[in-house]
């Protein structure tokens, strides 16, 4: 029967096969990281989303007409419908008004989807041209208001309403990145602090990931244009349109607009209302609540006297507004009594408490939205929001997952964003750099190494000093077990220390690591050294006996190779034992030259793909002792194999 | 000794009256010293002015006095009484040393060392003797107690002398007194920590990669295919060095006690899995097939057979893991620097104060601690596993 494969291939074959169920376990742990990953990495990213300091804020502005009317003059009849720009879909009738010049109209209108239907006729008029913006300063897309037009005026540009926006990039520029990413699809170009970028020339764009020519200084703020265009500078006025256009945009002085209602019963004795948009910034210099025709201030005043936990009566410039004491409203009636600009508090308030008075009206609770105004508004007026600027949704993503995505540093990292760092992580210093990993990798082994010799050596003579003399056994194995259980990284401090003051270096010397390695690896090697030289059969040393063999001779040709096989088991296991005090040493010693400093930095630093590579390198570092230990064994005692 | 009385009575007598050499000689040493000074440049102890060190001088004199005369008999159980003498003389002259100024003469290390060494060789005399096995009970005790304890008494009186003699800066080194007095005044912050550590990190942890460990081994023991592939790499999986574990773990949960709790999961879980992975599988064949005999299904297979078999595999992991668990939790608070509770923490923080003291009393309780661990799992095993052979007889 001829063979039906050549030989050679049948151990292969063979050895594949023995090699399967390992790399099948392998596949599984690779796998399993992936959930494990999102595991602890999703809490991490919810909690990043629910913060709301990283969410990104919208400013609201009355909604202009969409299209500039040909006779801005003219009024519109009823049952005309008006296209407001901007306006969002949800904004119904109950909640808007008209309101033209900083006046709200009383107009009855319904409201969908951005159209206005009006159910009665509003007078002319209804628009009012502004000045043209001066410019380009550039190649279409830079220009500036003149000097005294309001900066949140509406623009319009050949008669359509341009909308603003701009969107900020994901990452905070550290002076060195240039790759920046923004979260919402924005199209336009880039602002740099106060400087416009163009496509092209100053950043080249792939989606979402922007790269700019130069860095960004450190701090600044990266934006994209995301709407029809975005402010670049409020106070020179400038601004960046999205699209490049040769005629200039020209400002409206007063447009026919919807603004936002406040929410609540304007019946003459509610004061609480809600904007609608929550959570608002708490402190927000562009808000700005109108009753009527007339802005409520949101300004607070202090009182004249000093808080000194006795007094109960304070006198304030004003003689009305809301009274609150660090923060919380006191009721009129139950918590104080007012006469004049004089309150009188029921209870003395505590000593240093912070008490204000807000003329007009006071945010209460802003996560809410909710405004509490001093004086209840008379029925049938309109309390209206024009601007004010809230939280919208957050910066990093619309879903765990995308934020979970877009986290700077992760607790565990995909497997193959670890695969992607290999090749940076490994070139990045030269092989005769003494930062290079391979070696860091090597010093740490020839650490190792010195420690198990060290360990290795002091375990066998304790050992042969433990059989020969029985009495020290008794009286030291105890101890020795329990010098086990000492913590050793808490001696890494002491031994420092008592090495310093005998004059070594302790951030370029081994001896650290070797110690402390030794001093962990010693304890298996005895034992186990123990055990096998008093595994002798005792025929042969009844042998031994009858051929009137001397200690010394005894010991040497009947104990020591009875013991060399526990000895290298307990070497093997004395060698990961060395590579953990080796590590710890270092990692307490700053050892520069070695991987417990690489790991201590990357991890101080927050590259936690590196940390894996390391701890990997480590890993392997710790299999490969002992496969030495191994091969020596091979070479000594080749007739044992275990 | 009933045959040939005479004989037997004069060799008993004669062995009895050799002294015990080494012993005497050390002794002889120790009493030497105290004709020299205790101070560099003084005068001979005894004589030096002022009634303290006369005092004292005489009681250093009568001890090692009275410890040369149970060495002179040489019996094996006469001999140890010198030991307690010996060591009271060397803690004496540590006493008489600290009021002394100036650095320590050699008077002082004479005393010391030879009273020291005098104490381990009578210490040493009484392994020699051969118990009978009706012997009482308590005198097996002594024999396997003396030599050990004597040890620790040696160890820390040499420590305390050593620092006293070479005038060591409190900030240095500590010896055992301040040691010892840094326990008692922070005793209550050092329970408080070891009860967070120990009780919540490192009992919690244990538990879970108990459960764990145990669960996962036994999934692998159902398959043979999962062994031959997971057994190779376990070794690979346990050589990631706490080191670099603990940080990433730190930043995965938080720098409060999960973390380090997560670290003990990780430590004991592997060696739970190794072990119970064999001890569910190595069974004996024999057993394996009276059990097919019995018709008995792999349920009852796995709970009569193989997790009784697995028990002494899984307390020797216990026992390993129940060690390197508590050194790696002290490892992790050590990396994950987190709230200043904690017994790790307090041993980093005082050492980065200096206050070394007080890392010594904490390590002291921390060894304690984790010795009595191990101890509470050799009494789990032996009521657990006291029907396997190796807990029978010696």
């Amino acid at each position: 029967m001829a063979a039906s494969r050549p030989r050679v291939l049948v151990p292969l074959k063979r050895r594949l096969v023995a090699a399967l169920p390992v790399v099948v376990v392998l596949a599984i742990a690779f796998v399993l990281m992936y959930p494990i990953a999102l595991w602890l990495g999703l809490p991490l990213a919810k909690l990043r989303m629910d913060n709301v300091a990283n969410w990104v804020t919208v400013t609201t502005a009355p909604h202009a007409l969409a299209e500039a009317p040909a006779d801005p003059t003219a009024g519109a009849a009823a049952g005309a419908s008006l296209a407001f720009g901007g306006a969002p879909a949800n904004l119904s009738s109950e909640r808007a008004v008209l309101t033209y010049g900083g006046q709200p109209l009383a107009a009855r209108f319904g409201l969908e989807d951005g159209v206005a239907v009006l159910r009665s006729a509003i007078p002319g008029p209804l628009f009012a041209w502004g000045a043209e913006l001066t410019g380009p300063l550039d190649a279409g897309h830079v220009y500036v208001l003149p000097e005294g037009t309001d900066p949140g005026a509406a623009l319009y540009l050949a008669d359509r309403l341009l909308l603003p926006g701009a969107t900020e990039a994901v990452e905070r520029p550290d002076g060195v990145q240039t790759v920046f990413s923004f979260p919402d699809d924005a199209g336009g170009p880039v602002i740099v602090g106060h400087t416009v970028l163009l496509e092209g020339d100053g950043f080249v764009a792939d989606d979402r990931l922007v790269t700019l020519s130069a860095p960004a200084p450190f701090n600044s703020v990266v934006r994209r244009v995301s709407g029809d265009y975005a402010v670049v500078d409020a106070a020179s006025g400038t601004v960046a349109l999205a699209v490049a256009s040769s005629a200039a945009p020209r400002a409206a002085a007063a447009s026919l607009a919807i603004a936002e209602l406040l929410v609540g019963e304007v019946d003459g004795v509610n004061r609480k209302f809600q904007l609608q948009h929550a959570p608002l910034v708490e402190s927000d210099a562009q808000r700005r609540i109108m009753l009527d025709g007339t802005e409520l201030s949101a300004a607070a005043e202090r009182p004249l006297e000093r808080v000194d936990g006795g007094r109960a009566t304070f006198t304030f410039a004003g003689e009305r507004g809301v009274v609150t004491i660090n923060g919380a409203e006191v009721e009129e009636g139950s918590g104080f009594s007012r006469s004049g600009n004089t309150i009188t508090f029921a209870t003395p308030p505590v000593r240093n408490a912070a008490i204000r008075q807000y003329a007009d009206y006071l945010v209460s609770d802003s996560t809410t939205g909710t405004i509490t105004l001093a004086v209840a508004p008379p029925a049938g007026s309109s309390l209206w929001a024009p601007t004010y600027t809230y939280y919208d949704h957050p910066a990093c993503g619309a879903t765990e997952l995308e934020c979970f995505l877009s986290m700077p540093q992760h607790p565990m990292p995909f497997p193959n964003w670890i695969a992607k760092r290999l090749g940076p992580f490994f070139g990045a210093y030269a092989l005769s750099d003494s930062r290079n990993v391979v070696r860091a990798t090597l010093y740490t082994a020839g650490g190792t190494l010195t420690a198990l010799l060290l360990g290795g050596i002091f375990g066998v003579l304790l050992a042969i000093l433990f059989v020969a003399v029985r009495p020290l056994e008794q009286a030291l194995l105890p101890w020795v077990i329990a010098s086990q259980t000492v913590p050793i990284i808490a001696l890494v401090p002491v031994l420092l220390l008592l090495l310093g003051n005998v004059g070594v270096t302790v951030q370029t010397s081994l001896v650290p690591a070797a110690l402390i390695g030794a001093y962990i690896a010693f304890f298996p090697v005895t034992v186990g050294t123990v055990t096998g030289l008093r595994s002798v059969d005792p025929l042969s040393l009844d042998l031994m006996k009858s051929y009137a063999a001397s200690p010394v001779q005894l010991f040497w040709k009947v104990r020591f190779p009875a013991a060399v096989p526990y000895l290298f088991v307990s070497l093997k296991l004395g060698a990961a034992a060395a590579l953990v005090g080796a590590l710890v040493a270092e990692t307490e010693s700053n050892n520069r030259l070695g991987l417990g400093y690489a790991i201590v930095g990357q991890v101080q630093a927050g590259n936690v793909s590196d940390v894996w590579i390391l701890l990997f390198i480590s890993a392997i570092l710790g299999i490969g002792l002992v496969s030495i230990v191994g091969l020596l064994q091979r070479f000594i005692a080749p007739w044992e194999r275990r | 000794m009933e045959v040939d009385a005479l004989g037997a009575a004069e060799v008993t007598r004669r062995t009895q009256w050799r002294p015990h050499w080494p012993t005497l000689a050390l002794l002889m040493v120790a009493l030497a010293g105290l004709a020299g000074p205790f101070e560099t440049g003084g005068q001979a102890y005894l004589v030096a002015g002022g009634a303290a060190p006369l005092t004292s001088g005489l009681a250093l004199l009568l001890l090692l006095g009275a410890a040369v005369l149970p060495t002179v008999w040489g019996s094996p159980w006469v001999v140890p009484a010198a030991t307690p003498l010996a060591l009271v003389a060397a803690f004496g002259a540590i006493y008489a040393q600290r009021s002394l100024a100036g650095s320590a003469g050699w008077g002082y290390w004479l005393v010391l060392l030879g009273g020291l060494a005098a104490a381990a060789t009578a210490a040493g005399r009484i392994s020699v003797i051969e118990l009978e096995s009706d012997a009482p009970r308590w005198q097996h005790r002594m024999q396997r107690s003396v030599p050990a304890a004597t040890v620790a008494f040696l160890v820390l009186l040499a420590w305390e002398g050593l620092v006293v003699g070479s005038r060591v800066p409190k900030g240095i080194f500590p010896r055992v007194s301040h040691i010892w007095a840094a326990f008692l005044g922070s005793w209550r912050v050092l329970l408080a920590d070891a009860y967070l550590t120990f009780v919540k990190e490192v009992l919690f942890g244990f538990a879970v990669g108990l459960t764990g460990g145990f669960l996962v081994g036994s999934a692998i023991a159902f398959s043979r295919f999962l062994q031959r592939g997971f057994l190779p790499l376990a070794t690979a999986f346990g050589a990631v060095p706490i080191v670099g574990l603990a940080p990433v773990l730190g930043r995965a949960l938080g720098v409060d006690w999960e973390s380090k709790a997560a670290v003990v999961v990780i430590v004991t879980f592997f060696p739970v899995v190794l072990n119970t992975v064999q001890g569910l599988t190595l069974v004996d064949p024999l057993k394996l097939e009276l059990l097919r005999s019995y018709a008995a299904r792999p349920l009852k297979v796995f709970f009569s057979l193989r997790v009784p078999n697995a028990l002494p595999y899984l307390f020797n992991a216990l026992k390993v893991a129940v060690v390197v668990g508590v050194v790696s939790v002290i490892v992790a608070e050590f990396l994950i620097p987190g709230p200043p509770t904690g017994l790790g923490q307090r041993i980093s923080l005082s050492a980065h104060r200096g206050a070394f003291d007080i890392v010594f009393a904490a390590i002291m309780v921390s060894s304690l601690i984790s010795m009595a661990l191990y101890a509470v799992i050799i009494f789990l095993e032996r009521m657990f596993t006291a029907w396997h052979p190796m807990s029978r007889g010696s």
